[in-house]
This record gives C-alpha cells, sequence and structure tokens, in this order.
C-alpha cells in the first residue's frame, strides 16, 4: 500500500462499543471534526494496556481540540464490553471503541496482518473532511504516547489553519500527578 | 527546612484512599522511618513531601525527616539527590535499598504502601526457601524502575524488586518516574514501561516473579 496522506477515508460501517453501550458507527460519523483512528493488536493482550488508558487520560485534551477518538481492534463489541468489565483502564475509557472483527477498517488502513487476524499499531489523524493528514504503524510491540498523538494533531490542525509555518516538538512541562490510587487485593 | 511550605495534607489523598490507608497501614509490626529529599521550590517536590506527611500522619508506626538536597547530601549516604524528589526508607536508622523518585501518585501509591509493609513487618509473604536464599546475597545490586503512574504492571515490578530489597542487604530498589527525569528517559531509551535497570547493565522489561528476580539478581553482573 502506498502512501495514505489525504486519502479519503472510504464508506465503513461498523459496531462499536462507547460508554458502556452498543453503537454503529460510519464513515459519516467521521465528517465535520478531526478524528484519530488508534489500531492495536486486541483486547485481552498481555501487552500492557497503558497505550489505550494514557489515551483515555488524555481524551479530554482531544476533546478540547474538536478531535473524537476511536480505538480499533479486530474484536467484536461483545469483547469490548467483557474487557471494560473485567479492566478498570478499559473500564474508564470515554471515547469509543470500534469493532472491527471482518478486518475492514485495518484492511482499509493497511494495518491488518492477515495471517493473525490482528492489527498492527497504527495510529490515523484525519481531518473534518475525511482525509489522513498523519499518521504512523508500528510493530505489535512498540508503544505509543498520547501526548505525542496530541501534540501532532495540534501540529496538523495548526498547518491546516496556518499553512506551512513551523510548529516545533516539544515536552509539555506542568502535567498533574495522577491521583494515587490503592488495588491491594491479593498482595498482603 | 521550611515546614510550614509542607503542608500535612495533601490534595493528593481523598477521605476514601485515607480510609484505606489507615486500614493497611494499621497492619504494621514496627516502625519505618522515611526520609524525603525536596527542593521546595519545585512542585512535585511538594506534593511528594505533602504526600509523606499525610501517610505518616496515619500511623503511629511511621515517621518523616525531610532535608534539603545539600543536607541530604552530608547525612544521608547512598540517596541519590540529583533526582528530586527522592523518599528513602530505613529500618532501625539503616537503609533499607528501599527508595522513590518523583510523586508516588497513581498506580505508585501501591508500591509505596507494600514497601511500608515490607519493611515494617509483617511483609509480603515469601517462600521461605527464597527468603533464606535472599538473605545469602552477597552480589550487589542497584535496580532502577522505570514506570509510569498510570501504568498498571508498573507497580507490580516496583513491588517485586523492592521486596527483594526489603528483605536483602545486598539489593536496592528504587522507582523512578520516568516523565519527570526526562533525560534518563533519552540516556537509557526508555520506550515501554516497566524497564528494570540493574546495575547500569542488565535491562529487563516487563513484570518479574520474586523468584524469577532472585535468579537475574544471583547471576547478574
Amino acid at each position: 500500500m502506498g502512501n495514505m496522506i489525504n486519502k479519503r477515508v472510504e464508506d465503513f460501517c461498523v459496531s462499536a462499543f462507547v460508554k458502556g453501550e452498543f453503537a454503529e458507527v460510519s464513515q459519516e460519523d467521521l465528517q465535520g471534526h478531526w478524528s484519530v483512528l488508534f489500531f492495536y493488536p486486541a483486547d485481552f493482550t498481555f501487552v500492557c494496556p497503558t497505550e489505550l488508558g494514557d489515551l483515555a487520560d488524555h481524551y479530554e485534551e482531544f476533546q478540547a481540540e474538536g478531535c473524537e477518538i476511536y480505538s480499533v481492534s479486530e474484536d467484536t463489541h461483545f469483547v469490548h464490553k467483557a474487557w471494560a468489565d473485567a479492566s478498570d483502564t478499559i473500564r474508564k475509557i470515554q471515547y469509543v471503541m470500534l469493532a472491527d472483527p471482518a478486518g475492514v477498517l485495518a484492511r482499509q488502513f493497511g494495518v491488518l496482518v492477515e495471517e493473525e487476524g490482528q492489527a498492527l499499531r497504527g495510529t490515523f489523524i484525519i481531518n473534518p473532511e475525511g482525509k489522513i493528514k498523519a499518521y504512523e504503524i508500528h510493530d505489535m510491540g512498540i508503544g505509543r504516547n498520547a501526548e505525542e498523538l496530541l501534540r501532532k494533531l495540534q501540529a496538523a490542525k495548526f498547518v491546516e489553519e496556518h499553512g506551512d509555518q513551523v510548529c516545533p516538538a516539544k515536552w509539555q512541562p506542568g502535567e498533574e500527578t495522577l491521583k494515587p490510587s490503592l488495588d491491594l487485593v491479593g498482595m498482603l | 527546612m521550611d515546614m510550614e511550605k509542607i503542608s500535612s495534607v495533601s490534595s493528593l489523598v481523598t477521605p476514601e484512599l485515607e480510609e484505606q490507608l489507615r486500614g493497611v497501614l494499621g497492619k504494621l509490626a514496627g516502625e519505618v522511618q522515611m526520609a524525603c529529599v525536596v527542593d521546595l521550590e519545585d512542585r512535585a517536590c511538594v506534593e511528594m513531601a505533602e504526600l509523606a506527611r499525610h501517610v505518616v500522619g496515619l500511623s503511629e508506626k511511621l515517621s518523616c525527616q525531610f532535608y534539603e538536597p545539600q543536607e541530604a547530601k552530608d547525612s544521608l549516604p547512598g540517596i541519590d539527590v540529583s533526582l528530586l524528589p527522592a523518599t528513602a526508607l530505613y529500618k532501625d536508622g539503616r537503609y533499607t535499598g528501599v527508595a522513590f523518585h518523583g510523586v508516588t501518585g497513581g498506580r505508585e501509591m501501591n508500591s509505596l504502601v507494600i514497601a511500608l509493609y515490607n519493611v515494617a513487618g509483617p511483609g509480603q509473604e515469601m517462600d521461605k526457601r527464597l527468603l533464606k536464599k535472599l538473605g545469602k546475597l552477597t552480589q550487589k545490586a542497584e535496580m532502577k524502575i522505570f514506570v509510569s503512574l498510570s501504568c498498571h504492571h508498573c507497580a507490580k515490578q516496583v513491588i517485586a524488586c523492592q521486596q527483594m530489597a526489603a528483605f536483602s542487604e545486598a539489593v536496592e530498589a528504587r522507582m523512578i518516574d520516568a516523565r519527570l527525569y526526562p533525560h534518563l528517559a533519552e540516556e537509557y531509551k526508555i520506550e515501554r514501561i516497566p524497564m528494570t535497570v540493574i546495575n547500569d547493565k542488565e535491562v529487563l522489561l516487563g513484570v518479574k516473579t520474586a523468584e524469577e528476580m532472585y535468579q537475574i539478581l544471583k547471576s547478574c553482573p
């Protein structure tokens, strides 16, 4: 698959799990606002769900930028719900979790590993017209960073609004410390 | 140290958390002293100092001494004061090898509480054979466990490593919040967490069991 920059997202309609409910999401839902499609290999994997938790922790900042987040895996929406029921990290997610068991989206975005039925860690930033403006695809074990994604979204918006002016990358100072949470079941 | 700048009530401790902490800290068998090295001009340092003050106020078995960096350099040998805030646990005046660099918020509150429980006793249950072997460990091991406060798995690895330190004089285990020290994130090329670096040579990714950690420490360079 060649370069996907400025490629328009094709029609699709998939099931989703969002805030404890089931829903349907189509290509039309991506119109009129910025979107991030965040592919990951599978629910219930041993690999740290920190990526999705990290994204959840920054969700309000993405919303403040007028951006909706859609995580995508090749699981069904029922599996997403089961994962949310079983994991505190997943339960706190407020963004939309798309279900792509037929691989429709993963194929369209070129991240499906056919023989494994899993998606590579692909992230796609899509503008309000439904065009891909930035993307990255990682191998399974290489994690992503929500802060870095947010910076890229801001850069994409900046370029869209202001043309090709410089948008410097920098660390984000002043981040607040997470409130402590105690879960010592089975440890004492 | 100007203690008026360190509130005895931490904004990080909710009433619900305080209740949970009272329950756990009520089980402590012995005394533990915390040494907290802080720069009062730094927000994270003040947060950690207030958290430490709040926590020790919940148990008569706990106490905390606060130090400025230079003061700590002179009187707390073995504590790395280059990474502030730095909090170390002492038992009977001896450094236990258990330390935290950063604020023990998020999931790392679990690490702090379990470390106190292990140092004070009775401590987490451990296979007696392994405990005996740990006591005989002579190979010095200094472990840095790089974490993020939001990581579920990180606290488990910190707890496993600090359990080794609590029960072996040869082992030191320091939790380091990688977010606070970007130069270390760059130096150690941290892409995934938890990442444990032993004696600045061996690198482990993910969570290991106590037995696995012992085997690694036994043969570490």
